[in-house]
């Protein structure tokens, strides 16, 4: 890979830029125009040509009964966090989240926004303070109330940026794509990497709490 | 909720003789910000049989200072004490402590007296339709021992094999750092022997007695006071761990202090040792670093908590440092 370099959606060898391959010839075959456009177990509705409609155009399956266990995603997104870790409390303060979504086409902003900022704390809540307890020994539920369970504050979490992309990729109506269980899904994926870049120590068990931390840090 | 009497008192003798009748049958209620959450999940054995509203009694919702002293009645919303400016500059962990309290909601209802008489939020205390009767309520065993204790105590229970359950308030070890009195409907209380163990009670007052009002000293000059609390979230959170701390410098050194935990205990906790190892000493984080370590030597910490020693010894420190 450090021999590769990649400019304009183009992928060519660093020392000898004519041995090239776009990225879409490259994603191809795992995509949508790949393996996955035609099973055989799809049934009727399935055939088509490899160029033409896309595995999942509206309403298609629910038409053509057309329906593949496998279902190839569409949600193009990259998220970025920025945490600070307080190695003497084990305390995780997010200090900025970034959140890159395409969406195909906007329809609307404050509703797209909206998942996104929800996501967020909702994704910072699942991998840093939300945990549902059971007492070990009866195994009752120790916080079924919202003070124990700790969903995070407005004051939890730093700034908050989100962008939406336009690209108009997506399989439905304007090349719309879904938004709604994006974020929240990736983003607590964040917190492990961006703890270990700030103390060097892995933390595999989720929600991060302090005592984890510290645990992990030895009770620094 | 079941049905109970209500009554509303006009006075503070007509609380207290409604409470002689009523034994512990009744509860009182100010802000009912702890109060109605018990009587919603039905945590204890028996429901009240009267509620006593002491809002209605005037004259005991003030911040004054006269001759030198604080005196906060006992009715006065935390919100009114963490904003009040004079409190804000002179007895600054109050102020603080006040301000960490719950969430701005919380703090427009609850009272002083409410924070420092509350009662511990031990889930298996509070598991709703007293799922744990507890040793707690009168039952014969802690669930905590051997349970889910992250949150309980870390310097042993209240008897041996007793509760661990902490006591959850913030202003409570700020009054101790600035050495408040209680004054109730029959006596005047040191702050640090206010808080007492026992089935059904968290503080030394009898059935018939209610707190009237808080009388904080004038800190002397070159005092300076301050609180830092540690929870998951930064508002509404019970403490996991907090610390006050009061300390009087002259010529650059300590020659008083006051450090009070709480959330570490089953009542707030005076760090005496902390206090002791930075007595005539100058504040720097060397001896902020000590006093953390002294502070918890004595800790004994269950299955599930030791991570509270570290942030505990870590409160101190920062606290004794934010007092230079």
């Amino acid at each position: 890979p450090e021999d590769l370099d990649i400019k304009d959606s183009v992928i060519c060898a660093k020392r000898d830029p004519s041995i090239r391959m776009t990225i879409a010839e490259f994603v191809g075959p795992s995509g949508v125009e790949g393996p996955m456009s035609y099973q055989p177990e799809m049934g009727r509705g399935a055939q088509r040509s490899h160029f033409t409609e896309p595995l999942f155009a509206y309403g298609w399956q629910v038409q053509q009964g057309a329906y593949s266990s496998t279902r190839p995603r569409l949600c193009r997104q990259a998220h970025f966090m920025e945490v600070e870790v307080d190695i003497e409390t084990g305390e995780i303060e997010i200090i900025k989240v970034v959140n890159v979504n395409d969406v195909g086409k906007v329809i609307s902003w404050e509703g797209c926004e909206g998942q996104q900022y929800g996501g967020t704390y909702m994704a910072v809540g699942r991998g840093r303070s939300e945990e549902v307890i059971h007492d070990p020994v009866t195994g009752v539920m120790l916080n079924g109330n919202l003070i124990d369970y700790k969903i995070s504050t407005i004051l939890d979490i730093g700034s908050i940026e989100t962008i939406l992309v336009e690209t108009g990729m997506g399989y439905g109506p304007y090349g719309v794509v879904g938004i709604g269980e994006d974020i929240a899904t990736v983003v607590p994926a964040l917190i492990g990497p961006a703890v270990y870049n700030a103390i060097g120590v892995w933390i595999d068990d989720f929600p991060i709490t302090p005592d984890k931390v510290l645990k992990a840090l030895g009770k620094a | 909720m079941r049905r109970f009497t209500h009554i509303s008192a006009r006075t503070i003798e007509e609380a207290v003789s409604a409470l002689r009748r009523y034994g512990d049958r009744a509860n009182i209620i100010a802000g009912g910000t702890d109060l109605l959450g018990k009587m919603k999940d039905e945590i204890l054995p028996r429901y009240p049989e009267a509620i006593i509203d002491i809002k209605t009694i005037p004259g005991l919702d003030f911040i004054k200072k006269e001759r030198g002293m604080l005196r906060i009645g006992a009715l006065t919303r935390l919100e009114d004490i963490g904003k009040e400016p004079m409190i804000k500059s002179k007895y600054t962990a109050l102020a603080q402590a006040a301000n960490r309290t719950g969430s701005p909601h919380l703090r427009e209802m609850g009272t002083i007296g409410g924070n420092i008489c509350q009662d511990i939020r031990c889930w298996y205390y509070r598991n709703p339709n007293n799922r744990f009767p507890c040793l707690r309520k009168g039952g014969g065993r802690c669930y905590a021992i051997d349970g889910d204790n992250r949150y309980h105590s870390i310097f042993g229970g209240s008897v041996e094999g007793g509760c661990y359950a902490v006591h959850p308030s913030d202003t409570a070890p700020a009054l101790i750092a600035l050495n408040a009195k209680i004054m109730t409907s029959q006596r005047m209380i040191n702050t640090e022997d206010f808080f007492q163990v026992d089935v059904l009670k968290t503080t030394v007052l009898d059935a018939d007695e209610i707190v009237r009002e808080i009388h904080v000293p004038e800190p002397s000059n070159g005092t300076r006071s301050a609180f830092l609390k540690f929870a998951i979230r930064k508002s509404i959170d019970f403490p996991i761990v907090n610390c006050a701390a009061m300390i009087t410098s002259s010529a650059g050194k300590v020659s008083a202090a006051r450090i009070c935990l709480n959330a570490v205990f089953v009542k707030p906790y005076r760090a005496v040792r902390a206090e002791e190892t930075i007595a005539g000493k100058a504040i720097d984080e060397t001896t902020a670093e000590v006093a953390g370590i002294s502070a918890m030597s004595e800790a004994k910490p269950l299955e599930h908590n030791r991570y509270i020693v570290q942030i505990g010894k870590t409160l101190v420190k920062r606290a004794v440092l934010a007092c230079k």
